[in-house]
């Protein structure tokens, strides 16, 4: 029993089972109850930056501009095994991590109407709304 | 380590003394653990603290890019918006905050900047301004502590 405990003892402390947990937060969530009223009040872009603060992403659209606010929260642990049996040193590690990214991205019309809202993962969204490629004619 | 010796049964005379008993090695691991966790706090900030002052002096349909400019500085982003632009200003502020316990590792990381939007018409006059605010509010958490108090703008 004595040799399984020191041998325990040993095992651990020289780092042949290490373990991790880790989490990554970046920027702030903004609350469904503060965007979603946006819409239902014709709101212009200037009531949007005042109810939400500045956007993290701004880019124009084929039907006027998208303005984006992020979040992004990470939770995630690891766990990690080695060992070194005679001239061969041998380690598994396994991770697991969880993402959540969120958006809220307003779209508004060239005179800065709000005209809809998404909300989900960016990457998704820019999918159905790229950025604007074409040139702007020139004025008239 | 006298307490400990008095402790154990008498050693019989002629025997050789054992290298070492499982109390001594689990009081010599649990001093090597006391002695070698640790902490760390580390703070990383991304570009100069945008000066709220000069925000507050922006006023729509009187500023003009180039007064905003020797106001804030150069951007660090330009925006091509239609006939118009918008100018983004940031400073990110992030920390990061560890526990070591030899064979366990917690770790936590905040980041939050602080953003100005700045948007002109096709004459360069300011239209709308954003602005956040959220740098200090960074805080150093550990993994299992609340984020999030105060959301928003």
């Amino acid at each position: 029993m004595q040799r399984v405990g020191l041998l325990a003892a040993t095992t651990l402390l020289s780092s042949c089972v290490t373990g991790t947990y880790r989490r990554i937060n970046i920027g702030e969530p903004r609350p469904d109850a503060v965007v979603q009223p946006l819409l239902e009040e014709a709101s212009e872009l200037q009531d949007c930056l005042d109810s939400l603060g500045a956007p993290n992403f701004v880019w124009p659209t084929d039907d006027g501009t998208a303005v984006a606010y992020t979040h992004s929260h990470q939770k995630g642990w690891g766990l990690r095994v080695s060992a070194a049996l005679r001239r061969v040193t041998g380690s598994v590690a396994v991770n697991s991590s969880l993402e959540r990214g969120e958006a809220w991205v307003l779209f508004f019309d060239p005179d800065w109407n709000l005209l809809f809202l998404r909300h989900g993962m960016l990457a998704d969204i820019l999918q159905d709304h790229p950025r604007r490629v074409q040139p702007i004619p020139p004025r008239e | 380590m006298y307490a400990l010796e008095a402790s154990m049964p008498p050693r019989p005379l002629g025997q050789a003394k054992a290298p070492m008993t499982l109390r001594s090695s689990l009081f010599l691991s649990g001093l090597l653990a006391w002695t070698t966790a640790g902490c760390i706090f580390s703070r990383q900030a991304i570009n100069e603290p945008i000066d709220a002052a000069a925000v507050a002096q922006l006023e729509p349909r009187q500023t003009t890019a180039q007064t905003a400019v020797e106001l804030l500085g150069a951007p660090n982003e330009v925006v091509q918006l239609g006939y118009g632009t918008a100018y983004r200003y940031d400073r990110a502020v992030t920390k990061d905050t560890a526990l070591f316990l030899i064979l366990f590792a917690l770790r936590s990381s905040d980041t939050r900047q602080d953003r100005v939007w700045l948007f002109f018409d096709e004459k360069l006059i300011l239209t709308h301004v954003g602005s956040t605010f959220a740098a200090g509010r960074t805080r150093y958490k550990l993994p299992w502590s609340r984020m999030h108090e105060n959301a928003g703008g």
